[in-house]
This record gives structure tokens, C-alpha cells and sequence, in this order.
């Protein structure tokens, strides 16, 4: 209980470290540009904005990680697992196919919903307890993003070549677009609500399904709303900044090394970390190669690969 | 304390893939009572068990807990009534010794409820009662598989269900703690309203503990007092192989010939 209470100190302080951090670097580019309207405008029309979606964005998609890494009780599942970001990609390069960009937030809204929906259909079988089993979830997911992978190649080789570049950041994750953050915030914080909820459930269930189930939690409704509830927050994120990967990944792996498998302070740990880690990687990628902008997929990818490399290391000896 | 049996079973048929195993099994569990099921392999010893803790459903029949049938009970009503130890547990993320021991302390607390101080202190009292004390913060899986075990059972017993049902219990664990795991949990049913019922291989240590047995095999079941289950004409029946007694009192056993 003691432990518990220090965890949730040192989270709250992380939190305040993580908004310092913020506040400070917009404040510091407001006073080195000056104090005149365009600089002001700048920084609250467009890097505040684009900093929220970041955090909002990297929230979503560790949670969901996190979610998808506890109900499949395997700490390599990550938030495209079930083929989300497949059929997200699938519906926005259409839409751009298409020539219809406004809908393309709304068609990668769609396609990740659809591949949701496509995977728990076709997974289900008669369970005993649950209708669903981690190793059939797990084996559909894969063959389905299989599936959508084949329809992007198909999409990218059809596309005129002045779209490929669009095609290719919004595959790699860009947060060049986003400008519009209240629905990834309010995603994030009805996710984080939700799944702590769920959190001492989830617990139990990594003692295995027969314990869980003899001390009373409902498995098949339990992973039925926590498995919507991270397909839901991963394509809030995947709409908002295309499929940035290895931050869903990662950070809940990185945080049960760290700080244990309680899923209480887990899941609210891994939303902060990952918005945080996603803020820095996102500023990172406007500024490291400035003028030219680099999608922040770009940058979790060359982090995400090394660190997790670490992780799987460390994890062996 | 009332008359009522804390398990009551009327009827009782269970199947396993159109392979019929048991048919009309009777028998009432009271408190204080140590029941051991025994059988040869595949006769259906956890198919009975889970269905006497509401995990499987039976093909037909009348369970029920403390007088109530457990379909009227949720799932969480009935964690707090029952206990249920798995033939093996798994430990998908590491955790500690400790936080494996509260898990049994999960469908007593609310859902935004965190553990108290006096759920931590029954979890130390149940890990102490199986020789963990000490080990709150290892990391359980690295612990042997007799240390595990214990640790199943210190979180079963963190549980506080008034009927543990137990899938070979004694598993994994060596003869001293084999005597030692079975003696704490006989001590269990020494007041409380408790009673045990749990699946045993070594048929030695289920007539030290037993006083009621039930015998699954040859497609029939037997239930009753151990003195009458127990004996080596109805078990020779029972495994299809011919035992015979031996000794007296703690060193009575059957062996096969």
C-alpha cells in the first residue's frame, strides 16, 4: 500500500515534469520570436494544437498497447495487432486515391473500425468461458494486417506519383496535418477512465483464465469492452496522426521492466509516458532537419527499434 | 450453525466430448468436512471439480452453494463463497509474491477499491501458513514449482471461500510439504464453516485426509464416507488394477499388486 502511494506520487510528479517541460518549450519559442502577433499566433494556433494531438496521440496509442499487451497476456502485442492501423491505411490511401482529402480522416476512421470488427468475427469460436482466445485473436489479427498490406502495396503502386509522398507519411505517422486535438484528448481521457476501471480485472487475469474466472471476473465481457475500448483509442490515434509504430509498443513494455505489472499504475503510466515520449519525438522531427519536416514516425521508429532491441536483451539474461 | 450443506450436488452427470463420465452423482458437502476425489487418469476428476466450482458447465444435474443453486449466483457472489485451485497456474507478467497472494483478495473489493492493510495482512498470514514468510517481494516466477504451488494455495487461502476446491493440490511439492500443504489445509476446516474437496493421486495421503471420498472411473461414480469409498475392493473396481491394504493409521495405505 505504501509502494502503491509513492507510485502514484512519482506519477503525479511525472505528470507535472512532463506539462513543465511543455509549458516551457512554448513559452520559450513565444519570447525568442518576439512578442508580435504572428509569433503569439504561431505558437497558439499551430504548435499548440499540433503539441496536444502529440501528447494526445502518444497517450492513445501506449494505452491501447497496454490494453491489447495485458488482454492478450503477451508483452509483444502492440496496437496494430488486430490489423487496425491495415485498415485505417487502407481507407485514408483510398480516400486520397480517390481525390477526396477531406474524408480521409473519416475513411481511416472507418477501415480501422471495419478491420476491428472483421478480426472479432472471424476469430470467434465456441470458448468455454470467453468467445474469444488470445491465440485465435492473435493468429487473425496477423493474417488480416497480412491482408491489408497487400491492398496498401496495391493502393501505393495504382497512386499517381505526386501522391506517393502524401501516402507514405500519413504510412509512416506525420503529425504535419494535425491541427484538431479535442477528439484524441477527449478519446484519451474517456480510454484512461474506462480501462482503469477494468485494471484489478486485468491483474487477475494475468494469473491465467481458470484463476481469473474462479475469482469471479466475467472474462468474455471483460476482454469484448477493453478489446473495443483500445481498437477505438487506436484509431482515434491512427485518424489523428496515421500510424505512428513502436510507441505502443515500447513504452508499456518498458514500464512493466520498470515498474512492476500492476495494471492501476500501468495503464495511467503508459498514457503519460507515451504522450510525453511522443511530444519530444514530434518536436524532434520539426526541428531536427528544419526546414524540412520529418514525419515523427520516422523518429519513434529509429528510437522504438534500438530501445525495444535493449529491452528483448535485457529480458533474455 | 445451520444444517445446510455448503455443497450440494443432486444428479450430477458431466461429459467430455460425447464421452459420458459420471450419471446421477449425489452427495452433500458440509462444513468441517475434507472431501477427496480420486480416480484413474481421464476419469474425470477436474471436469468434476470445475463443475462443482461453477466453471464448466455439467451435462445435467442440481449444484448448489449454502442452499442456493449457482446459476442464481454471480460470478463474483460466487468467489466469495467458493475458492477454485487450477491443476497449474501460469504467470504471464512477472509480479510479486505478495501481489500473487492478493489476487485472492480480488472479489471481495470493490471496483475502484484498493487493498487494505488488513487484506495485506491476511495475504502475509496465508503466505506464512504455507512457509513463504519472508518472500513478500521476490518475483514469483522465480520461485521453484514447489514454492509456486504453495503460492497458489496462500492466495486460494487469502481468498477466505468457506468450500476450496482443489486440482491436485499436493503437485509439484515434496513429501514433507505434501504433509505440510495437506495438514494446513485440514486445519482450515477445524472451524470456520469450511470444508475441502480436492483431488488427490497418492492414494496414501487421501486416506490420511479424507473423510469423505468420491471415486470416479469405469464410467461410474461413488460417494460417501472414506471408510466406505476408501477400500481396496471398490478402488481395485474403481482403477481397474487390483490393490490391497496395508498398515495402520498414518502409514495406512493400498498398494497396487
Amino acid at each position: 500500500m505504501v509502494l502503491s502511494f509513492a507510485a502514484l506520487a512519482a506519477l503525479v510528479m511525472a505528470l507535472a515534469v512532463g506539462s513543465v517541460a511543455i509549458d516551457g518549450a512554448v513559452i520559450l519559442k513565444a519570447l525568442t520570436g518576439g512578442d508580435g502577433q504572428t509569433e503569439t499566433a504561431i505558437v497558439r494556433e499551430l504548435r499548440l494544437p499540433r503539441a496536444l494531438c502529440a501528447f494526445a496521440v502518444g497517450g492513445l496509442l501506449a494505452l491501447a498497447g497496454a490494453l491489447m499487451q495485458a488482454l492478450l497476456r503477451n508483452p509483444l502485442a502492440d496496437p496494430y495487432i488486430l490489423g487496425i492501423s491495415g485498415g485505417a491505411a487502407v481507407g485514408a490511401l483510398g480516400a486520397m486515391l480517390a481525390g477526396v482529402a477531406a474524408l480521409v480522416t473519416w475513411a481511416a476512421l472507418v477501415g480501422a473500425l471495419v478491420s476491428t470488427l472483421l478480426v472479432f468475427v472471424l476469430a470467434r469460436t465456441e470458448g468455454e468461458r470467453a468467445p474469444w482466445t488470445t491465440t485465435r485473436l492473435l493468429l487473425t489479427g496477423v493474417v488480416v494486417a497480412a491482408g491489408w498490406g497487400a491492398l496498401i502495396a496495391l493502393l501505393l503502386t495504382l497512386a499517381p506519383d505526386a501522391q506517393v509522398k502524401g501516402m507514405l507519411f500519413w504510412l509512416i505517422g506525420d503529425l504535419g496535418g494535425a491541427t484538431v486535438a479535442m477528439p484524441a484528448l477527449a478519446t484519451l481521457a474517456v480510454a484512461l477512465a474506462v480501462s482503469f476501471a477494468f485494471a484489478r480485472d486485468l491483474n487477475v487475469l494475468s494469473r491465467g483464465e481458470d484463476v481469473a474466472a474462479a475469482l469471479g471476473v466475467p472474462i468474455g465481457r471483460t476482454m469484448l469492452v477493453l478489446c473495443a475500448l483500445a481498437a477505438l483509442a487506436t484509431a482515434a490515434a491512427v485518424t489523428t496522426a496515421g500510424s505512428v509504430g513502436f510507441v505502443g509498443l515500447v513504452v508499456p513494455r518498458a514500464l512493466r521492466l520498470l515498474m512492476g505489472n500492476d495494471q492501476r499504475l500501468l495503464l495511467p503510466a503508459s498514457a503519460i509516458t507515451g504522450g510525453t515520449l511522443l511530444l519530444l519525438a514530434d518536436t524532434l522531427a520539426r526541428t531536427v532537419a528544419a526546414p524540412v519536416q520529418l514525419p515523427v514516425g520516422v523518429i519513434t521508429a529509429l528510437v522504438g527499434v534500438p530501445v525495444l532491441l535493449l529491452l528483448l536483451a535485457r529480458v533474455r539474461s | 450453525m445451520t444444517d445446510v450443506p455448503n455443497l450440494s450436488c443432486r444428479g450430477l452427470s458431466l461429459t467430455v466430448a460425447d464421452r459420458t463420465l459420471v450419471t446421477g452423482l449425489d452427495f452433500d458437502v458440509r462444513e468441517g468436512e475434507v472431501w477427496v476425489v480420486v480416480g484413474p487418469n481421464g476419469a474425470g476428476k477436474t471436469t468434476l471439480v470445475s463443475a462443482l466450482a461453477g466453471l464448466k458447465a455439467p451435462a445435467a444435474g442440481d449444484i448448489r452453494y449454502d442452499g442456493r443453486p449457482i446459476a442464481s449466483l454471480a460470478p463474483r457472489e460466487r468467489a466469495k463463497i467458493r475458492g477454485f485451485l487450477p491443476q497449474e497456474s501460469v504467470d504471464h507478467f512477472p509480479a510479486t509474491v505478495l501481489e500473487t497472494a492478493l489476487v485472492g483478495r480480488h472479489p471481495h473489493l470493490a471496483r475502484w477499491q484498493w487493498e487494505s492493510a488488513a487484506d495485506v495482512e491476511r495475504a502475509r498470514t496465508a503466505l506464512a501458513s504455507f512457509g513463504l514468510a519472508g518472500l513478500d517481494a521476490r518475483d514469483a516466477r522465480t520461485l521453484s514449482g514447489g514454492e509456486r504451488r504453495r503460492l497458489a494455495l496462500a492466495a486460494l487461502v487469502a481468498q477466505d471461500p468457506r468450500l476450496l476446491l482443489l486440482d491436485e493440490p499436493s503437485s509439484h511439492l515434496d513429501l514433507g510439504q505434501q504433509v505440510a500443504a495437506l495438514d494446513a489445509l485440514a486445519a482450515l476446516t477445524q472451524g470456520g464453516g469450511r470444508a475441502v474437496v480436492m483431488v488427490l493421486h497418492d492414494l496414501h495421503l487421501a486416506l490420511r485426509y479424507a473423510d469423505h471420498a468420491i471415486a470416479l472411473g469405469g464410467e461410474r461414480a461413488i460417494a460417501g464416507a472414506a471408510k466406505d469409498v476408501l477400500t481396496a475392493s471398490a478402488l481395485s473396481d474403481v482403477f481397474g488394477h487390483r490393490l490391497v491394504a496395508v498398515g495402520e493409521g498414518t502409514t495406512r495405505s493400498l498398494l497396487p499388486i
